[in-house]
């Protein structure tokens, strides 16, 4: 017997054979309505993503204060979300423009890749490594996420600045009543922590580029008990300002 | 003539008719029960949404479809399980589950291959598929298959030994 013949024959074993379920129509159905909601609007997932992302911080000011926080603290919504403003078009400042200035947010660059989600990148100059301070601004940066559209702006790269134009646009209220849950398992550099998912590695390092990677603050979040949700809330220090770019 | 739209009525049915082979063959791809039961579960929800265009006797070979392509969606972005060393445990103690040490170790050791590699052994030996075909789910190359599925066999070719194999149908026997 060739080694193929009996991969075969292991394969096909009983031991994979599995307990049909014995309400499987209607968990199936259940099912599918869960994902009919879930694409019900390509809008609301990109508001739900930036709404948990504006989550993050207010669990992140209640949990313990080490750096890199691992392992899995469970946080609910805020109770009391803020106002929001009608829905309306959002104007992106263009380069240069007042109050934005070029050194601090330069227009973002194509991906050399398509390999993740990330449409645009940050630009690479005047990128700086993570340091000692990077914690305590990540929290800060996360905790002005979803105040408004121009503070937003303030503490983001202009990579991230289209996603959250259109969020912003859409009216983004929904958002916290959604949100609900989420527990964060990593913060902490992109370079080298086991805790960022190699995925989301790959894609940096390979459509944006090393400087980026090397530059790039990660927290690690998602659903309690659910960690094939996790989602990435990714970061870059430019000229001693951390800059929110994107929600993988 | 070719029979379609099975309708939502005989969802059901097909379901309960179908559904041990698909989370057999989940099992297989994922080795994994839990994650199986995640995967069927939600190849067999998207196939649902467009049951009215699925032709009754290609319903089997649709969800299996939509369920490699789930599969491989999946672990494209969180493959960093597998790199990371994390291996699903939930079943090592489960003595119905433990038909074999051959099998057990095979599962394991499937486990550990990259997602792409996995799945093509999966689609050729559990399937039966040529590898043009599988190279059409996939979206890929013939030949990609061909080298994928020459790495797969090569990680598991210790596993493949004829004494392990022997070893292991005395010990069940």
């Amino acid at each position: 017997m060739t080694a193929e013949e009996r991969l075969r024959r292991l394969m096909r074993d009983s031991g994979w054979s599995l307990p049909a379920w014995p309400d499987a129509d209607a968990r199936v159905q259940r099912a599918a309505r869960r994902q009919r909601l879930a694409s019900a609007s390509i809008v609301a997932a990109v508001l739900l993503v930036v709404g948990t992302a504006a989550l993050v911080p207010l669990a992140l000011l209640d949990t313990a204060s080490a750096p890199v926080a691992t392992g899995h603290k469970h946080m609910t919504a805020h109770p009391s979300p803020p106002q929001s403003p009608p829905p309306r078009p959002q104007v992106i400042p263009p380069v240069g423009s007042a109050g934005f200035p070029a050194r601090i947010y330069p227009a973002a660059v194509k991906p050399r890749l398509a390999v993740s989600a990330l449409s645009l990148c940050p630009d690479a100059a005047g990128l700086e490594a993570p340091g000692s301070a990077t914690p305590a601004a990540a929290k800060i940066v996360l905790h002005q996420l979803g105040r408004g559209f121009k503070s937003d702006l303030r503490v983001s790269d202009r990579s991230a600045w289209p996603l959250l134009a259109s969020s912003w646009q859409s009216g983004r209220t929904r958002l916290f009543a959604r949100a609900g849950r989420a527990s964060v398992r990593y913060s902490g550099p992109l370079r080298s922590s086991p805790g960022v998912p190699a995925a989301v590695k790959h894609a940096i390092v390979a459509g944006c580029g090393r400087r980026v990677a090397l530059s790039t603050w990660v927290i690690v979040y998602g659903p309690a008990g659910k960690p094939a949700l996790d989602a990435a809330i990714l970061f870059v220090t430019r000229r001693g300002h951390m800059l929110f770019y994107s929600a993988d | 003539m070719v029979e379609t739209g099975p309708g939502k009525d005989s969802f059901g049915e097909f379901v309960a008719g179908a559904l041990p082979g698909l989370l057999r063959f989940g099992h297989v791809l994922t080795g994994d029960p839990r994650e199986a039961e995640d995967l069927v579960q939600e190849a067999l929800a998207r196939s649902l949404r467009r049951w009215h265009s699925v032709r009754s006797s290609d319903a089997v070979p649709y969800v299996r479809r939509a369920m490699v392509n789930t599969h491989i969606t999946r672990w494209r972005r969180w493959e960093a399980r597998v790199r990371l060393g994390h291996l699903p445990d939930r079943s090592i103690d489960d003595p119905e589950l433990r038909r074999s040490e051959d099998w057990d170790r095979l599962r394991r050791a499937l486990v550990r291959l990259p997602v792409r590699q996995r799945t093509v052994l999966v689609l050729r030996y559990y399937e039966d598929l040529p590898d043009t075909r599988i190279a059409q789910l996939m979206g890929c190359s013939p030949g990609t298959v061909r080298s994928q599925a020459a790495r797969g066999l090569a990680a598991l070719r210790p596993l493949l030994e004829p004494e392990t194999v022997d070893r292991g149908a005395t010990s069940d026997s």
